[in-house]
């Protein structure tokens, strides 16, 4: 392993730092540490509700808000959203995976803290416009070709969620290697 | 790595696993491939509490689901036998085409370098994939589930609840999974390369040089 430092400069030649073993073990505590928490299952230690039910409420209301710039008639109850087709917001509905594969990937990368911090700022803004559009796009895939709506919301769009996920961690790589006199925050690899 | 030249590699990616993922034909070969994998792994004998585990993929239940291996728990005496069905398409064969597609678009030196990622991958990601999902079902089997078929103690299932719901139950995570892979060989071909020429392959996506 070369260790942390990039071969070459990042932003003249559009390569990537070889990222060493200190950024995949920083990279896999982060990760580890974070869906730890995420998938922790308090329910065998006696917890009745899920504790993540306000924030997935938050999650629903955030997509119906974003419907309701489409169409009227969205009405949101908890994590339920209710139109001409009904979707429950649960667990996993929120793209945590990408969220923690990106912040830990970011927050491992070798780079001033400031760079990474508003690194993971726009790219978790980034992941949740971008999940937040997959609900929608789910939403009028169920109204308007329902049977292609578990294809969509289980083959096809995470993968979309991931390769953006990917793309938006090379994009943010980039601005995060490239020298200080030239900070321009991409959102994809260019 | 240039715009073109990751564009040409998200195309040729999205084609590749397009196409295996529009493929639905092997759905009932591969089900049954991995009913008799799952068979050869539990084996035919009882548990030490008496209950009998048996995947099966039968020709009525596939012509009906084709991608479902229905996991039987038979316990001792009168109950009746629990069925948990698993879904070998999302938890096992599109990631698997996730990472054919990618060891496929990526450009490397030769054909036989990808042939080199695709059998090295193939070989950690089965066994990978096959134990990911045998994670809920140990801690099913193991006092979640309706069933006890062997005793797991508090933190085994709490590490298993915590992987299982980290690296399965995600939709994000089945190609997650591939694409870390992928990746890490791309690394590892690439290092070996680069120590034979320290000035080739800088970039992940960069192509023969």
């Amino acid at each position: 392993m070369t260790g942390l430092a990039a071969t070459e400069p990042a932003g003249n030649s559009g390569a990537l730092p070889k990222l060493g073993l200190r950024f995949a073990i920083g990279y896999v505590a982060i990760a580890g540490a974070l869906f730890s928490i995420y998938g922790f299952p308090f329910e065998l230690f006696g917890a009745r509700s899920d504790w993540l039910a306000g924030y997935l409420r938050m999650y629903a209301s955030l997509a119906g808000s974003a419907l309701k710039l489409f169409e009227s008639g969205i009405v949101v109850t908890g994590d339920r959203i209710d139109g001409r087709f009904s979707l429950q917001i649960v667990r996993n509905c929120d793209a945590i995976e990408v969220n923690i594969l990106f912040a830990s990937a970011i927050l491992a990368f070798p780079a001033p803290w400031l760079r990474r911090l508003f690194a993971l700022a726009g790219g978790l803004l980034l992941l949740v416009c971008a999940n937040i559009a997959r609900i929608c796009l789910l939403y009028y895939v169920g109204v308007h070709r329902p049977n292609w709506f578990a294809t969509a919301h289980e083959e096809i769009l995470p993968l979309v969620l991931i390769a953006l996920t990917a793309l938006s961690f090379l994009g943010w790589a980039r601005y995060l290697t490239r020298p200080a006199h030239a900070r321009v925050a991409p959102v994809v690899a260019s | 790595m240039t715009r073109q030249r990751l564009l040409g590699f998200l195309c040729a990616f999205a084609g590749v696993f397009a196409g295996f993922a529009l493929m639905h034909g092997p759905g009932p070969y591969y089900s049954k491939v991995h009913a008799a994998l799952g068979n050869a792994i539990v084996g035919q004998s009882a548990l030490a509490s008496g209950v009998t585990l048996h995947f099966e993929a039968s020709d009525a239940e596939l012509a009906k689901e084709p991608w479902r291996v229905t996991l039987h728990v038979d316990p001792p005496g009168p109950r009746p036998a629990v069925l948990v069905p698993i879904d070998v398409r999302t938890l096992l064969y599109l990631p698997t085409a996730a990472f054919l597609a990618l060891a496929v678009a990526v450009r490397l030196r030769s054909p036989r370098e990808h042939l080199q990622l695709i059998a090295i991958g193939l070989l950690i990601l089965e066994p990978l994939l096959v134990l990911l999902v045998s994670l809920p079902l140990l801690s099913f089997l193991g006092g979640t589930g309706p069933i006890q078929a062997f005793m797991l103690n508090r933190p085994t299932h709490v590490l298993l609840q915590i992987l299982y719901r980290a690296l399965v139950v995600p939709p994000g995570m089945a190609y997650a999974v591939p694409l870390f892979l992928w990746w890490l060989l791309l690394m590892a071909m690439n290092r070996n390369g680069t120590q034979n020429s320290p000035a080739r392959n800088t970039s992940l996506l960069d192509g023969p040089v």
